[in-house]
């Protein structure tokens, strides 16, 4: 490689850097609960990202990245299993017997919305996350998880649906308890 | 039609994943029914929140 391919190379990955690092962090660190974990995954992302071929995955790199990290993020759980079954055998959190005051508290938050979204499926959180915090296309999203393109448009729909009806019920009990 | 696909497009559609022909066809349906604007108007400030709730997550 000669200087100037050398130089061209490096400011595609610096570029890369800048433009995917923080995502992919908010991504891993929904994937893996852990903001030290998420960090070393996207990392190596990185790192694995210097040594592939610029031309291979230049048209889609933010599915390369994602993608990437996605099967790291992985990586790091399966040799956690055991640790993020007992997690997962947890009790969902339930608003059902929270106290009036403390669901009115909530929903006037801006952090609603997230209660809201920890209550969906796994894999409903990770495509909107993909879609409205990564801001990857239907197309990239399937790309990264694997998901047909048809799949992701049906989960991101569902999950939106879900979230929007829990969100009126929320709402609803909000103006019940404020009228008692 | 079937509804569950009717709001499926529509929600592709405010998030720029249609095709030209469906967003046509989408556009029509919004030109001539309110409640189908209605539908997305509900849809838009939803996903606004969510998009909001999540880069305030984010930090």
């Amino acid at each position: 490689m000669n200087e100037n391919a050398a130089d061209s190379r490096r400011q595609w990955i610096l570029e890369a850097y800048q433009a995917h690092q923080n995502r992919l962090e908010r991504y891993a660190l929904s994937l893996l609960g852990d903001l030290e974990a998420a960090r070393e995954v996207v990392q190596e992302t990185f790192v694995q990202l210097c040594r592939t071929e610029r031309e291979k995955i230049d048209a889609s790199l933010a599915a390369w990245l994602f993608t990437v990290c996605r099967n790291k993020a992985f990586d790091v759980r399966r040799k956690e299993r055991l640790v993020l079954e007992k997690r997962s055998q947890a009790p969902e959190p339930s608003t059902e017997f929270r106290e009036p005051a403390e669901i009115v508290e909530q929903s006037q938050s801006a952090d609603v919305v997230l209660g809201l979204l920890a209550r969906l499926p796994e894999k409903q959180q990770e495509v909107v996350r993909l879609k409205f915090q990564a801001g990857l296309s239907y197309a990239e999203i399937a790309s990264t998880t694997g998901n047909s393109l048809s799949n992701v448009g049906y989960l991101i729909h569902t999950a939106i649906k879900t979230m929007r009806s829990r969100f009126a019920q929320l709402e609803a009990d909000e103006v019940r308890g404020g009228a008692r | 039609m079937n509804p569950r696909i009717e709001e499926e497009r529509l929600t592709a559609y405010l998030l720029g994943e249609v095709s030209e022909d469906e967003r046509r066809e989408i556009e029509r349906a919004l030109e001539q029914s309110a409640e189908v604007r209605d539908e997305l108007a509900g849809l838009k400030a939803f996903v606004e929140r969510l998009e909001q709730g999540l880069q305030a997550e984010a930090g």
